[in-house]
């Protein structure tokens, strides 16, 4: 006590000097007061009123000493309290390690889930953008019919510009770029922007200067601004890059700046250059080119300037009929625009990891009910010796804090490295920071851990201190007066984490049967053995379309007559790699529908072997040929899908299209029908088959292409071979993203994998605590029950009878949960429906197998402590009394 | 707390006299110790020292609640009435230290 009075002192006086300026000015007074009352009464008695003061303040001694007494006298004791329980509480818990230890384990379990959790929707959800006011910045997109999100013509954002409720609209539009000039072709990110982009996000140059206006405009000085980890992998932090002129595209752009570090990954690039450069801008009201990104502003909300540029793309529609007639536009958060497609399944494991930690604590709280009846006598003797039951209350609650405040320490510990595992996954971007130590999740964390160690610890903190003193000492601690309580809080708990664990367990195996579904779903061609790479053409050396086309032709010789490969083609948008084209599309054998309503389909630009290597199979007619030269009569392949949903019963074969769109450079084509094709899956797994066109590369030929290339080895180590093969059509000619296309199929279902993963994690430990909760409300039941079950064994009861009852009561108690837990299920099931693909949220083989499972648990969980039930010597039994 | 030996023993006996003057109506500190040291005939004088830290700390323990008030002379002053645990308390107090002199008179008569 003695060595704790300093710092006590210190704390009040600090407490006395920070927060109660009142009560220190009351405690003034009332001194004064006093005081002055003194005088009085020495004046009364005859004293000069110097001599009654002199007096009066000899007879009330030191001032400041009955103050700071007072001081102490005043909430003094919950201080000392505080300390005396903490410290108390931290001997109790050292005293049983084993229950310490495992309680603190499962705390930091779940609470350190939690945190790694929160850190990263903190980190990726919530943390406003790094720019200026992000509040005020929208992303903006055109629709059109069936295009719920399109980008903007540069002509359109030009007519944006004058909007009052938007203070700076800018277009970017990301390519990546070929850099050379050095030693080996490179490709780099880049993203193409119009002069006013970076104002309008609010970020300046960390070195030289930002873009100015008229930069963007064709015929301006080429200017590019480097990105930072461009600068500094590339240029090796090279300070004197600004100014220097490098090439890119095959065109010398002089630096004009640096940008600084820190951009979101959505906005991040190894250059930036001006938007008239990007290969594929254009004047043309019918050519979106370019997303955009506009600023709000001050005081003017997303709805007011929604209206406004309804009004003007109204307007737009009456000057351009042609090409506005149809489209809208829809302004959205920036912010919730760069994070829509992580943002549910980031919600669903936090309320997952919610789930675990609510299990966790549940089974705490379980475990110090059973410790309580192991404490009684330890109570009924603090009880005799004048400990009020709230005294009690408090210093149990204390412990059950101390234990929370470990937990979420160790909690802290793992949660670092568990957010570590996450960075780079499809839900955090590589390179995103997630720091645990942060103060949001710190505050988060603690914030978390007092309130379930509030809560969860005050149930048993309650139940324990009911102390009957009487009952203790008479049945000399043996069996005690409010077990069936206990006993009843107990069983609940067991319930609720029954129930929450199947919950979890439920959506864990909903998700991994839509995994194992979509696993299933045949791509529609042979994806083993397939080895991939892209390239760009640079436009200023392949100027026209043969000379890209032979660029193409030519490449494909080269590989296939490489040792190991079967087959080479090259094609413009891969599935999977995320690059896709579509086209409307009018069929000519029967009446036009009202325009603007034409049908659209994927459209691809393909090589003759494109089939073959792909492994895609030719229905009908034939694939595309080396005959389908530019000179050619234009011809198309269209896919199974298609020909079932126009010609349902007709041969498609012979029958003429008019393509229409953007890749056709806004012109109209027609086409003839040569070959069906089977159908293939384009962006995803759990895309629906929509109608697919293949045109021959040939007679639409373009600057990029993807070569693909089916080996007869593993696919990879033809890598460098078909690398090479590439640089001997051209050396100058960068290549990227050599990859196979197992691999992008696999990337395409990541995310999924992911969630299936972590899902598949909580819910084992949502089991095994469950499992724990069972074992340890069944185990103290037969404890209590010991006397009885001496009885009835010596009574003559057989062993598997008492194993049966006791394996029963905790059967019953997984049903409940297990029904109460359907029921949250069935409830919960619209938050998981979106991570389903062929599952209903309602899946009977999920639900029957997890009925399975945790009727397996509850009995393996029960059967133990009933079979020591059994061992039960009834001699020793009926002794102990 | 080592000059403490002699308040600690008399602290308990200050609370119950402090609660006991407080039967009669609320009262301010100075009005306390006066009415304290009247009731004993000047025997018990309780210094300030003593007296506000116990103030308060009945105070804090619920036992007397506290006002502002103008006093006799019209000066602002705290004025301490018993509440309800309060007068339970000295209830209880006065029972044990009934008890208490009246052990420690028989003990001192048989001697």
């Amino acid at each position: 006590m003695r060595m704790l009075r300093r710092p006590l002192r210190l704390f009040r006086r600090l407490r006395a000097l920070l927060g109660r300026p009142r009560r220190e000015r009351e405690l003034e007074d009332e001194v004064a007061f006093h005081l002055e009352m003194l005088v009085e009464e020495n004046l009364r008695a005859g004293m000069s009123p110097a001599e009654a003061r002199l007096a009066a303040r000899r007879a009330f001694g030191g001032v400041d000493q009955v103050k700071e007494e007072c001081r102490d006298a005043r909430g003094g004791r919950f201080v000392e309290w505080l300390l005396q329980d903490v410290r108390f509480g931290w001997r109790v818990l050292r005293r049983s390690p084993g229950f310490t230890l495992v309680a603190v384990l499962t705390l930091a379990l779940g609470i350190g889930a939690n945190a790694a959790m929160f850190g990263v929707v903190h980190a990726v959800l919530l943390k406003p953008l790094p720019f200026d006011r992000p509040d005020q910045l929208v992303a903006i997109n055109t629709t059109r019919p069936g295009v719920p999100l399109d980008w903007v013509s540069a002509p359109d954002l030009r007519d944006w510009r004058s909007s009052r409720s938007l203070g700076q609209i800018a277009g970017y539009a990301s390519q990546s770029v070929n850099f050379t000039g050095r030693a080996e072709p490179m490709r780099v990110v880049g993203m193409f922007v119009t002069t006013n982009f970076f104002a309008t996000l609010g970020v300046r140059p960390s070195s030289g200067r930002d873009f100015v206006a008229g930069e963007d405009e064709p015929g301006a000085a080429r200017v590019a601004i480097l990105g930072r980890s461009a600068w500094q992998t590339i240029f090796g932090g090279d300070p004197a890059i600004v100014g220097k002129t490098l090439t890119f595209n095959g065109q010398p752009f002089t630096v004009v700046g640096i940008m600084p570090a820190g951009l979101p990954p959505w906005f991040d690039a190894d250059v930036y250059l001006p938007m008239c450069d990007y290969p594929n801008f254009s004047l043309d009201r019918a050519k979106p080119s370019a997303a955009v990104v506009g600023r709000l502003r001050d005081g003017v909300t997303l709805a007011e300037a929604q209206a406004e540029l309804t009004t003007v793309a109204r307007q737009l529609a009456q000057h351009y009929p042609a090409t506005n007639r149809d489209r809208g536009v829809v302004l959205r958060p920036l912010a919730d625009v760069l994070v829509e497609d992580v943002r549910s399944s980031l919600l669903l494991l936090l309320g997952a990891v919610g789930l675990v930690l609510l299990i966790a604590c549940a089974n705490v709280s379980n475990l110090l009910l059973s410790r309580a009846a192991s404490r009684q006598r330890e109570l009924a003797v603090r009880t005799a010796l004048g400990a009020g039951r709230r005294r009690l209350v408090r210093q149990l609650l204390t412990e059950s804090l101390l234990l929370w405040g470990l937990g979420a320490l160790a909690g802290l510990g793992l949660a670092g490295p568990a957010v570590e595992l996450l960075v780079g996954s499809p839900f955090v971007d590589a390179g995103t920071a997630v720091p645990v130590t942060d103060r949001a999740v710190l505050g988060f964390t603690l914030g978390l851990s007092l309130v379930t160690g509030l809560v969860f610890g005050l149930l048993p903190a309650l139940q324990t201190a009911r102390v009957d003193l009487h009952a203790v000492i008479k049945e000399s601690g043996r069996t005690m007066s409010g077990a069936r309580g206990r006993r009843r809080v107990q069983s609940l708990l067991v319930v609720a984490q029954v129930a929450l664990a199947v919950i979890l367990v439920t959506g864990a195996g909903l998700v991994t049967r839509s995994l194992m579904r979509l696993n299933a779903v045949d791509p529609g061609f042979g994806a083993d053995h397939l080895l991939t790479l892209e390239y760009r053409l640079p436009r200023n050396k392949y100027p026209k379309g043969d000379e890209q086309w032979n660029f193409h032709k030519r490449v494909v010789e080269r590989v296939q007559a490489l040792a190991g490969v079967r087959s080479a083609a090259v094609v413009r948008a891969l599935p999977f790699s995320g690059n896709a084209a579509g086209c409307a599309f009018v069929l000519t054998d029967r009446a036009p529908p009202p325009a603007g309503q034409e049908p659209h389909a994927e459209l691809n630009v393909a090589h003759p072997r494109y089939f073959e290597t792909m492994e895609i199979p030719i229905l009908r007619g034939r694939g595309i040929g080396d005959e389908d030269g530019a000179d050619a009569p234009p011809v198309v392949v269209i896919n199974r899908a298609m020909a079932q949903r126009y010609w349902p019963d007709g041969d498609p074969i012979g029958k003429t299209l008019e393509l229409r769109g953007a890749i056709l450079d806004g012109g109209e084509r027609r086409v003839t029908i040569v070959g069906v094709v089977g159908d293939i899956k384009h962006g995803a797994l759990d895309d629906p088959t929509e109608p697919q066109i293949y045109t021959p590369q040939a007679q639409l030929p373009f600057i990029f292409a993807t070569l693909v290339v089916r080996t007869e080895i593993e696919p990879m180590a033809l890598a460098d071979e078909v690398r090479r093969a590439v640089w001997s059509v051209d050396p100058e000619q960068p290549v990227w993203k050599v990859r196979t296309m197992e691999s992008l199929l696999s990337r395409s279902l990541r995310p999924r994998s992911l969630t299936a993963l972590l899902l598949g994690i909580y819910s084992g430990v949502a089991l095994l605590l469950a499992a724990l909760g069972i074992y340890g409300v069944i185990a103290y039941v037969v404890s209590q029950r010991t006397n009885e079950i001496g009885i009835r064994m010596a009574l003559g009861a057989p062993a598997r009878q008492i194993v049966r009852a006791v394996v029963a009561q905790g059967l019953a108690l997984a049903a409940w949960g297990l029904g109460v837990g359907c029921v949250g299920t069935v409830l919960l099931g619209r938050i998981v429906r979106s991570q389903l693909f062929g599952v209903s949220a309602a899946d009977p083989l999920t639900f029957a197998g997890v009925l399975g499972l945790l009727a397996v648990v509850a009995l393996l969980a029960s059967w133990i402590p009933a079979r020591r039930a059994t061992r039960i010597d009834p001699a020793s039994a009926l002794r102990a009394d | 707390m080592a000059a403490d030996g002699k308040t600690d023993l008399l602290q308990g006996t200050l609370d119950l006299l402090i609660l006991k003057t407080l039967v009669r109506g609320e009262m301010h500190g100075f009005g306390i110790a006066r009415r304290i040291l009247q009731l004993s005939d000047s025997v018990l004088d309780v210094q300030q020292g003593s007296l506000y830290p116990a103030l308060h700390r009945l105070e804090d323990e619920g036992y007397i609640a506290a006002s502002w008030a103008p006093s006799e002379n019209n000066r602002r002053a705290k004025f301490y009435r018993l509440t309800a645990p309060g007068k339970r308390q000295l209830t209880a107090e006065s029972k044990s230290w009934e008890r208490m002199a009246a052990a420690i008179t028989r003990v001192l008569r048989t001697s």
